[in-house]
């Protein structure tokens, strides 16, 4: 795929969000409902960012023509959103940037909330060493499956319901986090310098900024 | 009725697009009106998805270029490599339509024989 400078991916990331709320403020009722779950169906695509995006301000352009033209959503689109979105995610690859992109993001939130949490320790006894315990490593990683979990819930029931298999992986998973949490709750698995911990933060962030 | 000439339609449809671009560029809106002039009834929803299709696999390439009556317009232009995929089809289809038409006729005329 062709490589995209940063700037021209973060114009975009800029052009998408004005367009959605542009979109949304110009619908109103089942038309605005209609939109969202367009988009929302997208999203639930896997689609590379770039591409994503690109594609839901195409479709938000297209629309936009379409009303300026005194068109109803069903005769610019037509009656099948699921098969219009099918149809144009078919000739794209799935891509996991965003999941890589949103545990960049997490990361960055641990260690920025660990180090805010050891800062008054620090300062007291002047050592730069933040100590991580398994208990709130654990717990934290539970939180973010669960709202990985709850985010892919919602963006993959746009128009069908889930199998309730697909429950299973993510349940025991958050068990086992939640099991291992309250297992390793005192226990001190290793400490790192405070240093570390600031470039983690900065290449979480970085991370999330690029893929998400 | 409507599930089989959609499925019909997606055959022909790309080549039938690439023949409407071979003549010139065409934007999204421009090019579904000059379609439905030739009797087809297609929405976005079908075009966009086409062009899409067709641009992956090198057939058309799209620009933008500002308009006088509001924001900037995505068009589509054909590249040498849909139009050589269009002169195969073009040649395939004149073949076939002339077969079909042989038997739409045959058909016609024993139904009103029969009838």
């Amino acid at each position: 795929m062709k490589k995209h400078k940063l700037s021209e991916i973060r114009a975009m990331k800029k052009e998408r969000c004005e367009k959605v709320d542009a979109i949304d403020k110009r619908l109103q009722g089942a038309d605005q409902e209609r939109v969202e779950k367009i988009i929302l169906y997208i999203v639930s695509k896997n689609l590379d960012p770039y591409v994503e995006t690109k594609i839901i301000i195409d479709v938000i352009d297209i629309i936009n023509d379409g009303l300026d033209r005194g068109m109803s959503l069903e005769e610019i689109l037509g009656d099948d959103d699921k098969a219009f979105v099918d149809d144009i995610a078919a000739e794209y690859k799935k891509s996991y940037k965003y999941l890589i992109g949103s545990a960049g993001g997490a990361a960055a939130i641990y260690m920025l909330g660990i180090m805010l949490f050891s800062l008054p320790a620090m300062i007291k006894t002047h050592n730069l060493r933040i100590s991580i315990y398994g208990g709130e490593l654990f717990l934290f990683l539970a939180f973010l499956m669960a709202g990985l979990f709850i985010v892919e819930y919602i963006v993959k029931t746009t128009y069908d319901d889930m199998a309730k298999s697909r429950f299973v992986l993510p349940v025991i998973a958050l068990g086992a986090a939640f099991c291992l949490a309250i297992l390793t709750w005192n226990q001190l698995f290793f400490t790192i310098h405070v240093a570390v911990a600031v470039i983690i933060v900065l290449a979480g962030y970085l991370i999330f900024d690029l893929l998400s | 009725m409507k599930m089989k000439s959609s499925q019909m339609l997606k055959g022909v449809l790309d080549s039938c697009v690439l023949m409407v671009l071979s003549r010139k560029p065409y934007y999204g809106y421009d090019l579904i009106d000059k379609l439905n002039d030739y009797g087809f009834s297609i929405t976005q929803g079908t075009l966009y998805p086409l062009l899409i299709r067709l641009e992956k696999k090198g057939y058309v390439q799209s620009y933008y270029e500002e308009s006088n009556s509001g924001p900037r317009r995505k068009y589509y232009r054909i590249t040498d490599a849909g139009r050589a995929d269009v002169d195969e089809f073009f040649h395939i289809m004149v073949d076939m339509s002339k077969a079909i038409g042989n038997v739409i006729e045959d058909y016609r005329r024993n139904s009103h024989e029969e009838a």
